[in-house]
């Protein structure tokens, strides 16, 4: 299922590299004498005004970006216009616009395709649905609906508003970075968009094991009390246990704390789901027993145990004492942040978000990370983070143009996340000049030189929407390898600016490649996954939310030592007569249905 | 005078308040159509003529909820004891700066504790957190006393006090400006003559000023009894957990969960309703309340 680094583009077009290879020395020294280092040619170039290129070839220490080949019968003629939905916030350089801007410019001309914004939202929960259902009351859908909320997508369907565009796609889709790019789980990218077999618009992919934890920890208090990074359970509570005794933390006497929590057990940032994974469940998730049936697993037994240890954990102050009215991110800000706590189970992102602020406020912290510690059984199993949302973009059903779209959507994946076309935005909206020697700068914090190059994505289609869709989930991991395969081993005299600035990389972000690239190769072996994927039951929708508060409560008031241990049970049976053994029932009917 | 006479002199009186009584029509009565979605299963394509009707199936859903009765007590408590805070506060705040002298401490008071107001709570709510968590500055300083650090927001003991404070804190000086824009109106002639007939501070806070904003008091005590089911939604969402569901979980909060899980427009139709209803109700009374005791009425 997982290759590694699959998509070579050579089948495609020649790549920079193969340019070298045939151009021979005397081209490339001419050209080095010129630009400073040999550039890929400008390929694919067509008609298109060299003004709308990405990149900077004309600088001393730019890049030239190789364009992929134009689909066939582009751009049309007349141009096209479609209306579309967009996710924002954005920020363009002056007079540009969401309508008018160098992708919009550029896409017009490879394309043929002018957009038209049919209406916006700022990524607000509330919004989105307020403006779709108006959209919707209105009678007056975008051709193109981006990132529709599972519950409008549901409304849509049920009302046969969205295009099928199953034929189509099978027709026009990018062989490589629609297709094949989107093939990875069994068909896991298509949970949402397929609805009876039949396809209802494009998955809304994220990266792998973007939310996958990994143990961070902080070295110099290992090496403080004199001990190793853990790799078991108990290890990780002896570790834990001394950090709070020697009271490592800044903060005033006795406030260290062992391990960062959150008001949610399992979330994104200082989450204990490698706790629960290492009996081998996962609270709120649905996943198949011995016979094959779906079972929550917030009432299973093994929780109860996992519970039980936590509050052990609890009264020993690993925990802070009020860890269940912080958010996660105030996890990161406080106690991570705060040098008050030196363990966190955090993706790989940690190390730009909470471990930076750590080292600002206390430059002797040294930050290092593992594997997620393995259970008294040996089980070492997270979180799964599925890549793809639970969200879908769909194409108003009569639109047209459905092809066009499709085949503008296969351009730019394969235009932003193959690493040989060199795509790094556009000079003056996603980076500019610092000075001659060279470097490099974001501009408003679009272009983030650690995390790649989708951080400004302001073209209509997945892999051009704000917030990190695209599709190929391993795309980051992707750009990581191959600035560590190819970039690495380019003569340092042959860098541009970009290698430079990425090669350069601090201790921290160096960090957080090989975190990514580590959470990325565990991502489908360590994965506890949701099986249940679709839409609330009845019964959820029901009595799902006061489960969910008998849940929440129950375990919070366990770990904190306001119920016995044995509520669990009652728990667990509360749960299976107010509606649970219902929605299992349920669940399991549609579980069944789908095999 | 005939009529006819009189509106000859008046219409233009008359013609002013079309535009308003419009305005009322289009804005205030018009949407009021909408709240047909709490008898019906709503979906926003189907619209309001042909989503299917339900009876009172959402009440009932919302009257079964296992946690009604809770959260309409917690709603209730939190509402009431925020309201009489409240006035009370802002009464008590108000006689002592219009008792200070020098008006540049007054108008600084004034200023510092109306500032609160114009935070959201979403910004409060962060520092709240922070100011009131076990290793906060607020522990650290009763810490000094050998007091052991409380759990402001995460024990069921302190937590709706912690609400009604902090929402008295935020809101108290802009009930303040009321209370001291009636006592200005006070006429200064009769605390002079008191003060010669030798009534002290207190005395003539008791016989002239309270008795002199009595009707100010009346009809803004009477005119909040309309929020009685306000506990304050944004507040609460920013500062509970699951922890204190027990006493701070509202109506709105449970709700907002409720339609977490699914988009549930005719569920949160219905609450709406069912809050206006009581609202409608009370304010009823408080009209009552007002005219029998502050001569209030507008008819």
């Amino acid at each position: 299922m997982s290759k590694k680094f699959p998509y070579k583009a050579e089948d495609l077009k020649p790549s920079r590299r193969d340019f070298l290879k045939w151009s021979g020395a005397g081209l490339a020294t001419a050209m080095m004498a010129r630009y400073g280092f040999a550039p890929i040619l400008a390929q694919n170039m067509g008609d298109i005004p060299a003004e709308l290129h990405p990149g900077s070839p004309n600088n001393a220490r730019g890049w030239a970006t190789a364009l992929p080949p134009i689909p066939e019968g582009m751009p049309v003629d007349p141009p096209v216009t479609v209306t579309g939905s967009r996710r924002g916030p954005w920020e363009f350089a002056d007079g540009d616009d969401i309508e008018n801007s160098p992708f919009t410019r550029l896409n017009a001309a490879v394309t043929g395709i002018n957009w038209k914004l049919a209406f916006n939202w700022i990524d607000n929960e509330e919004e989105v649905l307020q403006k779709y259902n108006l959209a919707i009351a209105s009678g007056e859908l975008p051709d193109f609906m981006e990132t529709v909320p599972l519950q409008i997508y549901g409304e849509l369907l049920e009302n046969d508003l969205v295009e099928d565009i199953t034929d189509v796609y099978e027709a026009v889709a990018h062989p490589v970075w629609l297709k094949e790019a989107m093939s990875f789980g069994d068909g896991a990218a298509w949970q949402y968009a397929e609805v009876d077999g039949r396809k209802m618009g494009l998955p809304y992919i994220e990266q792998a094991a973007q939310n996958d934890k990994l143990l961070w920890i902080r070295q110099d208090w290992l090496d403080a009390v004199g001990m190793e990074v853990p790799t078991t359970v108990d290890e990780l509570y002896a570790v834990a246990k001394a950090f709070v005794e020697a009271d490592l933390g800044q903060g005033g006497e006795g406030s260290t704390i062992g391990i960062a929590a959150a008001n949610n057990l399992v979330t994104w940032y200082s989450s204990l789901d490698p706790i629960f994974g290492a009996w081998g469940v996962m609270p709120g998730y649905w996943t198949p027993d011995d016979s094959g049936d779906l079972q929550y697993n917030s009432v299973q037994p093994e929780i109860k145990e996992v519970l039980g240890l936590l509050r052990q954990w609890y009264a020993e102050g690993i925990f802070a004492q009020d860890y269940f009215t912080l958010r996660p991110p105030q996890t990161a800000f406080r106690q991570i942040g705060g040098n008050t706590c030196g363990i966190t189970m955090s993706p790989a992102f940690a190390a730009l978000f909470g471990l930076p602020d750590s080292v600002t406020n206390d430059p002797s912290a040294r930050w290092t990370w593992g594997d997620i510690p393995a259970g008294p059984t040996g089980i070492k199993k997270k979180a799964w983070s599925n890549p793809v949302v639970d969200s879908v973009f769909c194409f108003r059903k009569g639109f047209e143009h459905v092809d066009l779209v499709l085949k503008q959507i296969g351009w730019w994946a394969e235009l932003l996340q193959n690493p040989e076309n060199r795509y790094h935005g556009f000079e003056g909206t996603d980076y500019f000049w610092r000075d001659d020697n060279g470097e490099v700068d974001s501009m408003g914090g679009t272009l983030d030189l650690a995390s790649g190059y989708d951080g400004t994505k302001h073209i209509w289609g997945p892999p051009g929407t704000n917030g990190g869709a695209r599709t190929d989930p391993r795309h980051e991991t992707n750009w990581i390898k191959h600035r560590r395969e190819v970039w690495a081993n380019t003569p340092e005299e042959e860098r541009d600016a970009m290698m430079e600035a990425f090669l350069g990389g601090d201790e921290l972000s160096v960090m957080w490649d090989d975190a990514n690239v580590f959470a990325v190769d565990r991502w489908e072996l360590d994965g506890i996954r949701n099986h249940f994927t679709t839409f609330p039951t009845r019964t959820m929708e029901r009595a799902g939310a006061s489960l969910n508060d008998l849940e929440a409560e129950t375990f919070v008031n366990i770990i904190t030592g306001q119920a016995s241990l044995d509520d669990f049970d009652t728990f667990a049976a509360d749960w299976r007569s107010g509606g649970g053994d219902v929605i299992t029932g349920e669940v399991n009917d549609w579980w069944h249905g789908q095999m | 005078m005939t009529i006819r006479e009189y509106m000859k002199r008046a219409w233009p009186l008359y013609a002013m308040i079309i535009p308003g009584i419009f305005f009322v029509l289009l804005f205030r009565y018009y949407p009021m159509y909408g709240v047909v979605i709490a008898f019906q299963d709503f979906s926003p394509a189907k619209g309001f003529l042909n989503s299917p009707w339900v009876g009172w199936e959402n009440f009932e859903f919302l009257f079964s909820l296992p946690e009604f009765w809770r959260i309409l007590g917690n709603t209730l408590i939190i509402a009431v004891a925020k309201i009489v805070a409240d006035q009370i506060g802002a009464i008590i705040l108000s006689l002592l700066l219009n008792e200070a002298r020098m008006l540049f401490f007054r108008r600084a008071i004034q200023t510092l504790i109306y500032l609160p107001y114009f935070l959201s709570w979403i910004v409060l709510g962060g520092i709240l957190l922070d100011v009131l968590s076990p290793y906060g500055i607020l522990n650290q300083a009763i810490g000094n006393f050998g007091v052991e650090p409380q759990l402001f927001l995460g024990s069921n003991n302190w937590f709706r006090g912690t609400i009604i404070t902090s929402g008295f804190w935020k809101n108290v000086g802009f009930s303040t400006i009321i209370y001291l824009a009636a006592l200005t109106a006070i006429n200064p002639a009769l605390h002079e003559a008191a003060a010669i007939d030798g009534a002290g501070r207190f005395r003539r806070i008791w016989h002239i000023t309270l008795p002199g904003i009595r009707p100010t008091i009346v009809l803004l005590a009477a005119l909040s009894l309309g929020d009685v089911l306000q506990a304050g939604f944004e507040q609460i969402l920013t500062l509970y957990s699951p922890a204190v569901y027990r006493t701070g979980d509202i109506i709105d909060t449970n709700v907002y969960r409720v339609g977490l899980v699914s988009a549930q427009y005719s569920l949160a139709g219905a609450v709406g309703l069912f809050k206006s209803l009581i609202g409608f109700g009370l304010i009823l009374l408080s009209y009552w309340l007002a005219d029998r005791y502050a001569g209030y009425r507008i008819l």
